[in-house]
């Protein structure tokens, strides 16, 4: 039945039983007037027999016995009472005007009748209590007789009236009633419908307020889980505690039924470790903290999902496993169990709340295990899991204030693979990464327990040996590790072999901090490196020094081209006449902090930091720029000679390079002369005669530099684009008249170039006997201190002001 | 009527205070004297009056021998004693004159009440009964024109 008809319904029945009510009421109403309509004339009927004729009677009564004592004492008392009777029959008739007004006629003519008694028997009273007794016994008989029998036939009068009347009311009342019966019956017939229908509406209502009760119930402890899920998100994100973030998981399952308990286990390693328990017993409590259970205990049921055997869990204390849940982080790994124990084995908390306890203690267990995880990532490497610089630092500083305190001595070993880059490059970075776990294996394999092993770079490890007495036991380190990894490396197909070389530090002699001990090996591996590798170099104070200045080098080199430091000087070379045959451009570097920077210092530096091209492109074009200039100014400006370096060379553009050059600065190619070693010949032959040819088809002259040095081939010199040779400065050094060996070589040298119709040039001449001995051998040009210093360009400018008749274009024949 | 009690009260206070009896006269309510000599009194109370003026007849109402108001009546309002008054009222009845009526009654309040009955009845009370509610109902006779409170009232 619907809501709206209910209330239709209830509201006819409530119309219905208003009705009825109100004619049962009015009913009623009348038969209770009618009632009282009855009971008043029985009332007035009682009054009447009581009070009216009874006073009467008793007043007739009272008087015949006075008149039956002639002793007026003792008449008195009748008399008396008749008379109060007379009084009390005057207060009945009074209140039977009260009582039925519609009967005062009749009151009045009783009292009428009556006073007529009264009158006459006062009279005969009189006449009793006078002492004529005749008298009044014959007024009694004349008026009294009469009088009373007359009252007392209005008395009859107004009863039988009253009984008549009180028939009609009865009649009336009767009828009343049943009406009234009828309209209270239908009244409480529709009330009890009402009623039942209202209960009915309150039963259906308890039901709904029940059931939303249960709602609000069930609400309430949604919003408490969901406030426990946000106070454990929060402290997962805070980083609170494991043990604490697990315990506010584990407190919900007594808080969803009371004679729940619930315990966690947490992965650590291969083990799930118990965690924590609430509403447990002590004793319970502690078989779980006992118990460790296996991450390979682990079976895959038949829902594929991972259970954990429960027949390794107690069952002590009356409490049984009631439900569990294996923990899983993202990945689908087995992270934790969580284990429900109630007295029985029906699950005795709510999917939804075990679901929601298993969901957040495996995001806690597993934020922990991340946050260890990196935790352990942020201090070591993550490919070879060893520490990385920062615990590495931190673990030298705790060693150095135990050895410190212990005055004893540590090693700090700074070993970098050498060329390990080549690894890389031709085997794979795969290969090249398990090299370097390999290496960090074998590291640890030679060190002990106490000592750390820690990837500090690409290809550089750190080592830290603890109480090491003398240098003498760090080299015996360093030979260890330096045999073991000198052990070839499987990789797949690939047998690798790498070297490494290992700088030393010794605290605290090599320094008082983690720092300086690191600097100060890395300075000595630095110089192991540059002595060949696969050795070990401890570090002195000196070592630092020429390191230092190294560094220092590497550091204000970097700015110098951009901060105008280098500056070009010009070497004349003269032929055996003595004019100027050539220019030598000369790079010159001068730093504020530095001062004169010898190339022979910063050159190879420049090579290493891969500074070299731009110095030399640099090079390049300030001296054609010069010479241009030079040439502008119509000066007899002779040929240019410029050293290229090798890493020039390789880069394959230098052809490239110097056409642009030549091109913008509009110095002819055929006045530019490339001086380049033997060693760059012979490295790199194939690539070098390529870009020499380009050049060579621009006008470009080469000249060998440094001949002599390096292992030229004489077969391949033959076919070389080359146009002079310059004769190394530590032969020309060692010539004399005797007929030395360099002499020799010298005159060799000489004959050689011109069999090939190649131009010689003697560096570092210094002195008069080597210029003799050199024209006297047939030398073509000389180069050295004896002749010409480099100079500035101002000055060369003035030099060739000077000898306005040496001209470029003879430089070469003039030899 | 209310004075008339209040001075009727202050008169028996003052009375008994002083330790003088007195005694007033009273008769039927619906009797319409107001006073009487005091010679009337006696003749009425001596037999000689036996009807009232009004029609009715003259009841006597006593107290026994021993009462003060019955003294009263014999030694100071009659002059006689009781056995002379006895034979005088008989010689009247012997006489054949219509006799005298005479009640004789054994209280104050039981001659009030009996007094009430009989219209045509007078009697001599003492007037500290009058504040009892059985004399109270009676009507007070002025005798010689004066009131048992007033002076030169003569029944004390």
């Amino acid at each position: 039945m619907s809501y709206l008809r209910k209330h239709v319904l209830v509201a006819v029945l409530a119309l219905a039983a208003l009705l009825a009510s109100i004619l049962g009421t009015r009913s009623l109403q009348q038969a209770i007037t009618g009632c009282r309509d009855l009971y008043r004339v029985d009332t007035i009927g009682s009054q009447i027999e009581s009070d009216l004729e009874y006073q009467a009677q008793e007043s007739r009564r009272s008087f015949f016995y006075a008149l039956a004592i002639t002793d007026p004492n003792d008449q008195l008392p009748y008399l008396y009472e008749g008379h109060a009777a007379s009084v009390q029959l005057a207060e009945a008739i009074e209140r039977l005007r009260h009582l039925a007004p519609d009967m005062t006629g009749f009151a009045d003519e009783f009292e009428r009748v009556w006073r007529v008694y009264e009158s006459a028997r006062d009279e005969i009273v009189a006449r009793l209590l006078e002492g004529d007794t005749a008298a009044a016994i014959r007024l009694e008989q004349q008026r009294g007789q009469p009088a009373f029998a007359a009252a007392m036939r209005e008395l009859r009068a107004l009863k039988s009236r009253l009984e008549v009347r009180a028939r009609q009311e009865s009649l009336q009342v009767d009828q009343t009633l049943k009406r009234s019966a009828v309209g209270l019956g239908a009244f409480v017939l529709c009330t009890l419908l009402i009623v039942a229908l209202l209960s009915k509406a309150n039963h259906d209502r308890r039901v709904a307020l029940e059931s939303l009760h249960a709602n609000n119930l069930v609400l309430a402890e949604a919003r408490r889980m969901e406030q426990q899920r946000a106070s454990v998100l929060e402290m997962v994100s805070k980083h609170a505690s494991l043990s604490r973030t697990l315990t506010e998981i584990v407190e919900m399952a007594p808080q969803s039924n009371a004679r729940a308990g619930a315990a966690i286990w947490a992965a650590a390693g291969q083990f799930l470790h118990f965690q924590v328990a609430a509403n447990l017993p002590q004793e319970l409590t502690e078989v779980l903290r006992q118990l460790s259970l296996s991450r390979t205990d682990e079976t895959s049921g038949p829902s594929g999902e991972v259970e954990v055997r429960r027949s390794v869990l107690p069952r002590t204390s009356g409490l049984e496993v009631s439900e569990s849940r294996v923990l899983h982080d993202a990945g689908g790994r087995v992270i934790g169990m969580l284990q429900v124990f109630a007295p029985g084995q029906d699950a005795a908390v709510r999917a939804n709340v075990l679901d929601q306890m298993a969901h957040l203690a495996a995001v806690g267990i597993e934020n922990t295990l991340l946050y260890e995880r990196l935790a352990f990532q942020a201090q070591h490497d993550t490919l070879t899991e060893l520490p990385n610089r920062l615990l590495f630092q931190d673990r030298v500083q705790q060693a150095l204030q135990l050895a410190r305190r212990h005055r004893k001595k540590a090693a700090l070993l700074w070993i970098d693979l050498d060329r390990y880059k080549q690894i890389n490059d031709t085997l794979g970075h795969r290969v090249g990464d398990e090299v370097l776990c390999e290496v960090g294996r074998r590291l640890k394999g030679c060190l002990r327990e106490s000592d750390t092993v820690a990837r500090v770079g690409g290809d550089e490890f750190t080592v830290l040996t603890h109480d090491v007495h003398s240098p003498a036991d760090a080299a015996m380190v360093c030979h260890k590790i330096l045999t073991a990894l000198s052990r070839p490396m499987l990789s797949g197909q690939h047998a690798v072999t790498v070297t490494a070389s290992i700088g030393v530090s010794i605290f605290p002699e090599h320094g008082q901090d983690p720092i300086a001990l690191m600097r100060h090996a890395d300075l000595a591996m630095y110089m192991a490196k540059r002595h060949g590798g696969n050795a070990h170099n401890l570090f002195s104070p000196a070592l630092g020094d020429s390191v230092n200045r190294r560094l220092q080098i590497e550091r204000e080199l970097i700015s110098a081209l951009e901060q105008g430091e280098f500056t070009l000087h010009y070497q004349p070379l003269t032929d055996r006449t003595g004019r100027v045959a050539g220019l030598e451009a000369l790079l010159r570097w001068t730093n504020a902090t530095l001062g004169r920077v010898s190339p022979a210092d910063f050159i190879p530096i420049a090579e290493e930091m891969g500074l070299i091209q731009s110095i030399g492109e640099w090079v390049l074009r300030t001296a054609c720029r010069t010479g241009a200039l030079w040439l502008a100014a119509d000066l007899a400006v002779p040929n240019i000679a410029v050293n290229v370096s090798a890493v020039q060379f390789i880069a394959k553009d230098l052809a490239s390079i110097v056409e642009r050059t030549v091109k913008d600065t509009g110095f002819p190619a055929g006045k530019l002369v490339i001086e380049i070693t033997e060693t760059v010949l012979m490295n790199n032959m194939e690539q070098t005669l390529e870009q020499m040819s380009v050049l060579r088809d621009l006008g470009v002259r080469f000249a060998i530099d440094d001949f002599g040095t390096g292992y030229s081939s004489l077969s391949q010199l033959r076919n070389l684009p080359v146009d002079c040779l310059k004769i190394d400065r530590s032969f020309v050094k060692d010539l004399d008249s005797s007929g030395s060996g360099s002499t020799t070589l010298v005159r060799g040298i000489i004959g050689l170039a011109h069999s090939l119709d190649l131009e010689v040039v003697a560096e570092g001449v210094e002195t008069q006997e080597q210029l003799t001995l050199l024209g006297a051998m047939g030398c073509d040009i000389n180069q050295g201190f004896l002749l010409f210093k480099p100079m500035p360009a101002e000055e060369i400018e003035k030099l060739l002001v000077t000898q306005p008749d040496t001209r470029v274009d003879d430089v070469l024949s003039l030899a | 009527m209310g004075r008339i009690l209040l001075t009727l009260g202050l008169l028996i206070g003052f009375s008994r205070a002083a330790g003088v009896a007195s005694f007033a006269v009273v008769v039927h309510p619906s009797n319409p004297i107001t006073g009487l000599r005091l010679r009337e009194l006696q003749a009425m109370f001596g037999g000689v009056t036996k009807q009232w003026e009004h029609g009715p007849k003259v009841v006597l109402i006593e107290r026994q021998p021993e009462s003060p108001s019955f003294r009263f009546l014999m030694g100071r309002l009659l002059n006689t004693s009781a056995s002379e008054y006895k034979r005088n009222l008989a010689s009247i009845e012997f006489k054949g004159e219509t006799p005298v009526t005479l009640k004789v009654l054994n209280s104050e309040a039981t001659a009030c009440k009996y007094m009430f009955y009989v219209p045509g009845a007078i009697a001599l009370v003492e007037t500290s009964s009058l504040s009892t509610p059985e004399c109270g109902q009676l009507k007070v006779v002025r005798i010689e024109g004066k009131l048992p409170a007033e002076d030169g009232y003569r029944l004390r």
